[in-house]
């Protein structure tokens, strides 16, 4: 019994420590095998996929030199290649000066035509023109938040990568739902594919947004670009789908927009018009100091989206502000002049020049309308080649009060004529006083 | 009337051409043994005698080679008689008759120059004037112009705009000592001081005037007009002081239009090369409180249709 008890307890530790040592071993295991696995699947896709993924280098004809760089990757047999349109942007605004090509990985060089393009997803097809034995797959399978992807791409010209992070889902507020993608894209990858541990295309790297944070054009968007591409019979007048799809986008925008002008929400002693839209953002502020002698209260509200279109014009942009202004100690004259530097255009973001955009024309009056007397400012200009897409500004200021004031403006750039004074017209009938 | 005097030419001031009778007689022609010698090609060595009958004045026509008029009617061989104001015109040259009793008027500039003489103003006067044109300056600016209720700011740009009224009313004072060799610099100030009064209402009055229009360019306009307005205003009254110019109104006038009309075109030469990069269209921008009510504006109509015909114009520029 004691021979065997004590057998027991020698073997009792014994067996424990065997049990130990092998429960550790197990998770160092465990530990080790997740990042092997992992990397070892980067090291895949990358061995799988990398022939398939190009550098994509806008030529200028005159030096003969690269003049900006990209990536792009082959999505079909006949050899068409996808890629962002911002990539290619300067050929299609001027291919007297550009040409394309691509660098394959044995640093051979191919001429690439466009075939394809699609300003508001930022997307464009190109090719070669030779038919290829091996193309990407686009995925149609869902992801869920969390999900491993892989971008490749090559960032600063500085030969192919392949990178790792995750999926975020699609971002809020935004009216082009990119991909939110928790990973570090850098100027080069412009273009490439991000795909799933399959190794099918769930995106095309298209932005960054900060640390870790980058942004994935959804391949849904690619999948139809690439079946009306091949529907396509005449396919070489960019400049006019270009137009048509900038209309196109505006006028499902400013549909939504203007239809929710009559909703109202309280503003101080004001009526304003709600959110317009889901995908915009909206941020509010008041000013109440004590060396300030007026008080006010500030909302605004601003499309996130940009839609790049060449390197001086970015459309998209749409805000609106309510400001509602009292004041107790400011004679009626101290309270307007302060008003006045409220009485402010907001300045545009588009930097064109004269061959691009028009200059201003404005007209500025007093307006008359049920809720009082207002001084209007209107401002607008017309891009030259984008079908006549306008972008306006409009500023109103109350008239009616000694002592308090409403200041609205609005602005948006890259909205149709016809939107755009729907759009002031309703904005301007949207504000009331409370009853 | 004892004597006669004939102007000739029409030129004032500097060179008096002018010719007295003696003893009841005055003789007029191109030879030298007349009274008043004209160098006229057209004129007789010995044209016209005046003389005097009893009270009256009376002309003989010597010479019947070229017509002589008086008061633009020909003179034939009968002596009319001549009165001062009567204008005689013989050959090429227009004489004028004159009185010695005629009255002759005190000018302005000599006004002027007597009361410049008078004395001095001395520096109280002047400083007071200066300080009060400050002092309601800052207080309009105040009451019309100040947010944030606070006086620092106002009083040193106060203190600042009296240094600079000291420093023109000095230069034009030492303009003044080297032109006419007196400096009246206490006049000068308070003719500095007083415009920069003016000038307070003036530019206010501008802003009122341009309101109705709701126009950036009838703003801006009016602006100009007030700066030059009071600027001329300005210099006419420094002018008027320091020299002895004939016409300083004309020559404050054009002063004031070179200084604004090169400041102009300075803004506007330097905004007309950045208008692309400026993002910030130019409008009206005024905003005035309620002060008339009932005025009514443009209906939605009005203004929507009006923006469509400047939209219409967008592009159509060049």
């Amino acid at each position: 019994m004691i021979t065997h008890s004590t057998v027991q307890l020698i073997h009792g530790p014994r067996r424990l420590t065997v049990w130990f040592a092998l429960v550790l071993a197990g998770i160092t295991l465990a530990t080790m095998t997740y990042p092997t696995t992992a990397a070892n699947r980067a090291t895949e896709l990358f061995g799988d996929n990398s022939t398939m993924v190009r550098q994509i280098r806008v030529i200028d004809l005159a030096s003969g030199d690269k003049f900006s760089t990209g990536s792009g990757f082959i999505i079909s047999p006949e050899g068409l290649m996808a890629t962002n349109y911002h990539v290619v942007s300067s050929y299609i605004h001027e291919p007297e000066k550009f040409r394309l090509e691509a660098i394959l990985q044995d640093d051979s060089v191919e001429t690439l035509d466009l075939i394809a393009v699609d300003v508001v997803h930022d997307l464009a097809i190109v090719t070669a023109g030779t038919a290829v034995d091996t193309y990407f797959a686009l995925s149609q399978k869902p992801l869920s938040k969390g999900d491993r992807i892989y971008s490749m791409g090559n960032p600063l010209d500085l030969g192919q990568t392949i990178i790792e992070g995750t999926y975020n889902g699609l971002v809020e507020n935004s009216r082009y739902r990119k991909i939110l993608f928790s990973g570090s894209l850098n100027p080069g990858m412009s273009g490439g594919p991000a795909l799933n541990t399959n190794g099918e295309v769930i995106g095309i790297n298209v932005s960054k947004g900060g640390e870790q944070i980058s942004f994935l054009v959804p391949v849904a968007h690619l999948a139809t670009l690439l079946k009306d591409a091949r529907a396509a019979t005449d396919s070489t007048d960019f400049s006019t789908r270009i137009a048509a799809d900038l209309m196109a986008d505006q006028q499902r925008f400013y549909d939504d927009v203007i239809a929710n002008m009559n909703s109202e929400r309280a503003l101080g002693e004001l009526q304003v018009p709600k959110k317009l839209h889901p995908s915009l953002n909206c941020w509010g502020h008041s000013v109440d100091e004590e060396d300030i002698r007026y008080e006010a209260t500030h909302q605004h509200c601003q499309s996130e989206d940009a839609i790049f279109v060449s390197r001086e014009i970015y459309l998209g942009s749409f805000r609106y502000s309510f400001e509602f202004a009292e004041t107790e100690e400011l004679n009626r004259f101290q309270f307007y002049k302060l008003l006045e530097s409220r009485f402010m255009h907001r300045p545009s973001y588009v930097h064109a020049d004269e061959d691009e955009i028009t200059p201003y024309r404005c007209h500025d009056d007093k307006l008359s309308l049920a809720s009082g007397n207002w001084k209007v400012s209107t401002c607008m200009r017309s891009f030259r080649e984008l079908g006549g897409l306008l972008e306006v500004s409009m500023v109103m200021a109350s008239l009616d009060y000694p002592d308090k004031a409403a200041v609205v403006k609005v602005s948006s750039s890259g909205i149709s004529r016809e939107n755009a004074f729907l759009l002031l017209r309703s904005m301007a009938e949207a504000v009331a006083w409370k009853r | 009337m004892e004597t006669l005097i004939v102007q000739t030419g029409m030129r004032h001031g500097r060179v008096a051409e002018l010719a007295r009778s003696s003893m009841g007689v005055l003789s007029i022609g191109r030879g030298y043994d007349n009274d008043l010698v004209l160098t006229d090609a057209h004129i007789a060595p010995r044209q016209i005698r005046l003389f005097r009958d009893g009270d009256i004045w009376r002309m003989e026509v010597l010479d019947n080679t070229n017509p002589v008029f008086l008061n633009d009617t020909v003179v034939d061989t009968t002596l009319p008689q001549v009165n001062p104001g009567d204008a005689i015109t013989i050959g090429r040259t227009r004489l004028t008759l004159h009185s010695p009793d005629q009255p002759v008027e005190k000018t302005r500039k000599l006004v002027l120059a007597n009361w410049l003489s008078g004395g001095s103003v001395g520096f109280l006067l002047p400083l007071a004037v200066l300080l009060f044109a400050a002092a309601v300056d800052l207080v309009v600016v105040y009451l019309l112009q100040s947010t944030d209720l606070k006086w620092g700011g106002l009083l040193s740009a106060a203190m600042l705009g009296i240094a600079i009224a000291l420093g023109w009313a000095g230069l034009w004072a030492l303009g003044g000592r080297i032109i006419r060799h007196q400096h009246h610099f206490g006049l000068q100030l308070i003719a500095t001081a007083s415009v920069l009064l003016l000038a307070t209402f003036i530019e206010l009055s501008a802003n009122l005037l341009a309101w109705p229009f709701h126009n950036a360019q009838a703003s801006e306009l009016l602006e100009w007009i007030a700066y030059f307005a009071w600027v001329a205003i300005l210099l006419h009254l420094n002018l008027l002081i320091a020299t002895n110019l004939m016409r300083t109104g004309i020559a404050a006038v054009l002063l004031s239009a070179i200084i604004s009309g090169g400041l102009y075109a300075y803004y506007w030469f330097a905004e007309s090369d950045v208008e692309y990069n400026n993002s910030v269209p130019s409008y009206s921008s005024t905003l005035l409180p309620p002060l008339l009510p009932g005025s009514k504006g443009a209906s939605a109509e009005e203004y929507f249709a009006r923006l469509q015909k400047e939209a219409g114009k967008l592009g159509k520029e060049n």
